[in-house]
Formats: C-alpha cells, structure tokens, sequence
C-alpha cells in the first residue's frame, strides 16, 4: 500500500542525486552550532537541510494516506512495515 | 598538581576526563558552564538517566585536575570494562545507534541537541548502551542542523549498512578508519540491491555524491538557511527507522550451532558444567574472562552467579546469539564480546593512546579456556608455552581444558595436514603450562577424552 510513497522517494532520490542539486540547497550556509568541534562536512549539510524537508513532507503524505484509506473504508492501520520507512 | 588527560580525551574541548586513584573524574570547562548547567536544570539529565540512555554522575567537590579552566569536576559511574565497536556483533553496533538517536530526540525536546555522534561514546553498561560523554550536549539553537549527522552516518549507519548487505566482517573497517566508515567507502562497497533500500540511497549514496560536490565548501555567496526543530527531528525518525530496517541473520557459520551439533555427548557436557560450576565456586572470582565463549553456554555459570563475565568469540554469529539471549534475559553481568585470540585488538588512534589494546585493557581475576587450546596450537600454529604465558598475563586462574589428538575435532583441524606436533600431548600441556601455573586440580569429563584443569598462576607476570 505504501509503496506509492516508496516510489515517490525513489523519484525525489534520484532528483537529488541527479544532475546539479537545486539551486536553494546551494545558497545554504555553514551551520553554526556553538561549540561544534565536529566538522558537519559541507555536503553533508547541504544534504541534511533537504532530507530533514523531505522526511517533514514523508510525514505529511502518509497522515494524509491514511486519512484517504479512511475515507474509502480502508484499514487506518498499515499491514506492513513499510510506513516506517516513509518518516 | 595537574592531572593529565587521559589519551582518548582531547579532542573536544568543552572538558577532559582523568584519573584519580583508579577512579574516572570528568573536568569541565568553563565555556561548557552553561550547557552543562542547562543539561542539570532542564529535566534532560534526570530523563536521559532514568532511560538508560546516559551514564549518571555525581558533582564532585573534592576533586579537581588542577587545570586552570576548570568549571566543574564530576565523577561519572564507572564502566567496568570499556569496549569498542570493532569488537561488538551487529546487535551491540544497532543498539548503540538506537541510544544515540534517542537521546538525540530526547534532547530536542528539551532544548538541546547532541554535538557529536561518536560511537566510542557508547558503552555496554550493566548489559545495556548507555551515552558515557556526559558533554556531548549543547544547547539547540532553533534553525540549525544536526551538527554530527555525517559523524553519525559513518560511525553507525554505514557500518550497519555493510555488514546486513555485503559482509558482516566489514565491522573491522572501523578498525582503520577512527572516525568512522567514510560515506564513499560505503557506497563503493554496498551492493546494487541495497539502492533499494531508500534510507541508504538517501543516507549514504546521495550523501556521498553531494560530500564530492561541496567537497571544496558550501561556496561563494551561500547564506545561512535554516531547518525547523520539527523537520530535523523528524530527520532523526527517519534515520531511527533507517538503523532499524537493517537487519543481519546470524546463521550459516560452524560454531553458532556447537552445541547443538554432535560435539558433545549429553552427559559430557552436563559433566563439563558440573566441573565448572565447581571450580568456580571454589575461586569466585570478581571478573572472568570466558575466552572462545562460544554463545555463552559456560559464560552463564559465572555471570548467573554473579561474576561480571567477558564472554569472548572468533565467530560474529556466536557473538551475535549471545549477545540476543543476554538482552532477552536482561542479563546485567555478561557482556559477549568478538576477538580473534591470534590477533587480539591493538592499540588504534592518536600516538596508540585513543583506544587500548586488548592487554592494557585486562581486568580478569581468572580466565576460562574451553575447547580452544586445539585451535590455538593446531589451527594458529601457536606453541604451548606461548599460549600458557598469554594466559597467565589475563589473569591469576586458569580454567582449561586439555582436547587429546585422539578427539573427533581435532581430527578433523589435523585432516588434510601434517601432523607437525609432536608436543601436543597431554604430558607436554602440562609441562609447558606448569613454567606459568601450578595445576591445582584435574579432572576428566565424563564420557569423553578431554580433561579439565584448575591452575593458579605462579608469578605474576611482568
């Protein structure tokens, strides 16, 4: 049932690891935790500002799914282990 | 006068941790002050604690470093034996990345966040992984990302990823690299198969591809952006769920399934057990070090009677079944641990002073040898000698057991080679251990050809 949110990810994935990233995610700055002696790495910045986006937006979807399966008289609950992944 | 440091501590520098008289203090800075202060008020500290999720300290008043920057002293509780993950099953390197992840959300929720995701911050304590860095949390500043989140994905993820899609033994890469599994590394090494996992072509194939792309900064013009408190704690969620779907079967491998092979005859190994438990009583010793535990069968004498029990093994799997009987029982005095005897942890890190070979790291008042010494002077060519003076380094008593040449396994470890051992008898064991040990008592398990021996070692060793 969830695998059309699976799909989604795979499609949003490969925009990300495709050609340039997005123009937003290059205007990103350097983080600025206080007493960071740990190097967050740029790229891995970059990155974790879109994923923390698209993981918030995996959220959304699913609750809305659910609400949907609801509606058509579908189990609220999910059968398998696959929303899980969706976060 | 000053306390020095102790070699593993000094790479950040909101404190230090030192030893006093046997005991572990932590000093912190004073540019930590409000952090700290914040982590006692803030009700983070008392629920990390009552979790489990992080090692409770006391303040220290009387103690100090002598360090001119000195905010506060604490005792931290003292963890009894200090591992490292190269030496954990898969299990062990899960949980420990489920600890942190949890207190990383836990932090959130009250105002802070942690600032590095070490997985040498994680220890085996009374069974369970527990966040021993009492200064790894700062406080959050709302619109900032999780600083340790690349530091995470190497330690934890890329690890994990290795070892549940291309190899278990790939654990012992971090062995080589300190700060955990290059994300490149990884994505070189994983499978086609493991893109399909969407977490690990987010966490760490897209995560390399764009560590290649900002490899030189985030570039000209870049101003800061921000990431809401909502959406980098749903990040943590996802990478909670990303550790959780990877999984690792220990099956396939020769010792996991010992004993429930033909290797003993029923009444051997109730014998075998009896003999033991015997010998334990009479030595009770306060740390035993079970060295080729197998899945612990022998280990569980000692620990259910008390004794903190180091339960050590060559094979993954056997590491890995123990280590899941021993959190089912929620057993707080075994710790079942991976080495390789014949090549035992060195000495890693900066000046070899981060992490402590397996020597520098003995604590055992006895050590337990059960079918193993055929391994040791047959398998690894190691002579007899040198395998009673390793032992009598580990500890003061020596329960081992002799395994004769006539015996079905090491039939089987001779077949298909010469037999270059001419001292592997019973009569040469003996005198080889005796240079290190006094045999104490001896005894022959039943229905079977091996013997058991109770030594005491003779002089300690140098």
């Amino acid at each position: 049932m969830h695998r059309h949110w699976l799909l989604l990810g795979f499609a949003l994935a490969a925009a990300l690891g495709a050609a340039a990233p997005p123009a937003s995610a290059a205007q990103l700055g350097a983080p600025q935790a206080l007493l960071a002696y740990v190097d967050p790495g740029a790229g891995s910045f970059v990155l974790q500002a879109l994923l923390a986006t698209l993981a918030g937006a995996a959220v959304v979807a699913n609750a809305y799914w659910k609400k949907i399966r609801r509606f058509f008289g579908g189990s609220s609950e999910p059968k398998d282990d696959e929303s899980q992944s969706e976060r | 006068m000053s306390r020095e440091a102790l070699g593993a501590s000094f790479r950040d520098p909101s404190g230090f941790v030192f030893e006093r008289d046997g005991a572990i203090y932590r000093q912190i800075n004073r540019g930590y002050a409000p952090h700290y202060d914040r982590l006692m008020s803030s009700g983070l500290y008392e629920e990390l604690v009552r979790d489990r999720l992080l090692i409770p300290h006391t303040e220290s008043s009387g103690e100090a470093s002598g360090d001119g920057d000195a905010y506060l002293t604490i005792r931290p509780e003292k963890v009894s034996f200090i591992s490292y993950p190269y030496e954990w099953c898969f299990s062990q390197l899960q949980d420990a990345a489920l600890t942190t992840l949890r207190a990383q959300q836990t932090a959130l929720r009250h105002g802070m966040t942690l600032k590095d995701a070490s997985v040498y911050n994680v220890q085996f304590h009374a069974g369970r992984p527990v966040l021993i860095d009492t200064l790894s949390f700062e406080t959050y500043q709302e619109g900032t990302p999780w600083v340790a989140y690349r530091q995470f994905c190497q330690h934890f993820l890329a690890p994990l990823a290795l070892m549940a899609y291309r190899d278990v033994r790939l654990l012992q890469l971090l062995r080589v690299h300190i700060d955990g599994v290059p994300i490149d590394l990884a994505r070189a090494l994983l499978p086609s198969r493991a893109w399909l996992n969407l977490h690990l072509l987010l966490h760490i194939r897209v995560h390399a591809r764009y560590q290649r792309r900002y490899a030189s900064g985030p570039g000209a013009g870049a101003r800061p952006r921000t990431i809401r408190k909502a959406s980098l704690a749903n990040l943590i969620g996802a990478l909670e769920s990303a550790v959780r779907k990877l999984g690792w079967k220990p099956e396939g491998t020769e010792w996991a399934d010992y004993y429930e092979g033909d290797s003993y005859a029923s009444t051997s190994l109730e014998h075998k057990k009896e003999l033991v438990s015997g010998f334990l009583e009479r030595i009770a010793p306060a740390v035993l070090w079970d060295l080729g535990a197998n899945t612990g069968l022998f280990s569980r004498l000692a620990s259910e009677r008390g004794i903190q029990t180091l339960a050590f093994d060559v094979d993954p799997a056997c590491v890995e079944r123990n280590y899941l009987k021993a959190r089912e029982a929620r057993a707080t005095q075994l710790l079942p641990l991976l080495l390789d005897l014949a090549s035992p942890s060195p000495a890693l890190g900066w000046a070899h002073r981060e992490r402590a070979s397996l020597l520098e790291r003995r604590c055992a008042d006895a050590c337990m040898a059960l079918a193993l010494i055929h391994h040791l002077a047959i398998s690894h060519n190691v002579p007899l000698d040198r395998v009673a003076s390793l032992f009598a380094e580990l500890g003061a008593w020596l329960i081992i057991e002799f395994v004769p040449k006539s015996d079905a396994k090491v039939q089987l470890l001779l077949s298909g080679r010469s037999d270059v051992f001419p001292d592997y008898t019973r009569e040469g064991f003996e005198s080889a251990f005796r240079r290190e040990f006094e045999i104490e008592e001896t005894a022959d398990v039943r229905d079977s050809e091996r013997t058991l021996y109770l030594m005491r070692r003779r002089r300690r060793a140098s």
